[in-house]
């Protein structure tokens, strides 16, 4: 009997064994381990809840950023402030005041490029004091100047000489920019009713 | 007379109920993969509350060398090949793969003519917005609760690395998957600090290819800088 434990736990031990040796093979990102320690064991960003997309009821939600944002120099995931333009209403009650600061996030800047591409600014991840962020559509993407419809109109006239049309590659589109005198508007759905759930489902 | 008939209908039967089964289970197979693109896709596009209209499709051939037309900005029709589910392991990895058409589909509906000039500007330079494509696409599966980090994890499995970054309409893989991590990094280092894909084998691949563009950005963040770092 003693003879089939000690084969047993020598069995145990072998396998534990080489479970710990794999264990070691594994690369640690110790770049991430260094620099990231403050996150560890941190909760993962919340998804956003499920929502009953019944109701069409929307009100405008109209704001000014309080600082210009440039593709140049734009960082993705900075938080961006801005203020309310105007009072917001939904079915005689106010809403928002007029001027209250709400914040949101550079969520990817994307600069300009050959062909007349313009750069992209998105702005995303609104939250209005007083307002549910889920009950939103706030995605607002602002763009430079769109330099394609010149590009390619004089790239297909020019394919009769080759390879003059590729020249129109080099052309670049415009930066983009959010200043306080741009609008940002999103919309805000009150009826939407929302839970938290388990995303994915 | 009557012998011959039943060995001839014994005969047909043991060949066409193995064909006629086969062909079944080839339809099943294909209505589960359909119904898990369709749970995956259509939970990115409530959680993030995407008003355009798109459908997934699952096509059970390998996809073509050279597509001269990519469905999902003429058609918003996203189509998820034989090759390319067969490398899929996690749902994670399918939002990945699913997420970034949903950008491309997304913003094929903006601008002039329904969105006609900037479908073109995608054709004309996808080096340009593949980057972009994956970003949103990051952005996107967080805000549905999957995990991003997926995203590289399927990119490596999946796409070819070619010689030049440089001469190519499109950006290298490796170039891609580190600006995936360096955008992860900055917006959601929670997913890199609580890394469930540390231990998946394609992850540490992942960890042993890229050491070099790790080291820029290893750089980048001792000395603060806000620099663009260019990826190989």
């Amino acid at each position: 009997m003693n003879r089939i434990i000690g084969i047993f736990i020598a069995f145990i031990l072998v396998f534990t064994g080489i479970n710990t040796a794999q264990a070691k093979v594994i690369i640690q990102d110790t770049f991430v381990d260094e620099t990231l320690k403050d996150y560890a064991g941190k909760e993962l960003p919340a998804a956003n809840p499920l929502c009953n997309f019944e109701s069409t009821a929307r009100v405008a939600i109209v704001m000014r950023p309080m600082q210009t944002i440039r593709s140049k120099n734009g960082i993705n995931g900075t938080t961006v402030s801005l203020r309310v333009k105007e009072d917001v209403f939904y079915k005689n009650k106010l809403l928002v005041p007029r001027g209250t600061e709400a914040i949101a996030r550079v969520e990817t800047v994307a600069t300009q490029g050959m062909n007349g591409i313009p750069a992209m600014i998105v702005l995303d991840r609104f939250e209005i004091p007083g307002l549910d962020s889920a009950k939103m559509k706030s995605s607002y993407i602002k763009k430079g100047l769109n330099l394609t419809y010149i590009v390619l109109p004089v790239k297909w006239a020019l394919t009769i000489l080759p390879p003059t049309g590729s020249l129109t590659n080099f052309i670049v589109g415009g930066p983009a920019k959010i200043s306080p005198k741009n609008d940002v508007t999103i919309y805000y759905y009150p009826e939407w009713e929302c839970v938290d759930t388990d995303f994915p489902m | 007379m009557i012998k011959k008939l039943v060995i001839f209908t014994i005969l047909a039967c043991t060949l066409v109920i193995p064909v006629c089964k086969a062909a079944d289970t080839q339809i099943y197979d294909n209505l589960k993969i359909q119904h898990y693109i369709d749970n995956v896709a259509f939970n990115i596009l409530n959680a993030n509350r995407i008003d355009k209209r798109m459908v997934f499709t699952y096509n059970d051939e390998d996809q073509k060398t050279i597509m001269l037309t990519d469905k999902t900005i003429t058609r918003r029709q996203i189509v998820v090949y034989k090759n390319q589910i067969n490398h899929i392991s996690d749902e994670n990895e399918l939002a990945a793969f699913l997420s970034r058409e949903i950008v491309k589909g997304t913003l094929s509906y903006d601008g002039f003519a329904r969105g006609f000039v900037t479908s073109a500007q995608m054709k004309c330079a996808p080096k340009k917005y593949e980057l972009f494509f994956d970003k949103r696409a990051v952005d996107l599966m967080v805000k549905a609760g999957y995990n991003p980090v997926a995203m590289i994890v399927f990119l490596n499995k999946l796409g070819e690395q070619k010689r030049f970054s440089f001469f190519l309409t499109n950006n290298t893989i490796s170039k891609r998957m580190a600006e995936i991590y360096e955008y992860i990094y900055f917006k959601y280092p929670e997913y890199l600090a609580n890394n469930t894909y540390l231990t998946n084998k394609y992850y540490q691949n992942f960890l042993l290819t890229s050491e070099k563009n790790r080291g820029m950005l290893q750089e980048k963040v001792k000395t603060s800088s806000q620099k663009r770092l260019k990826y190989e």
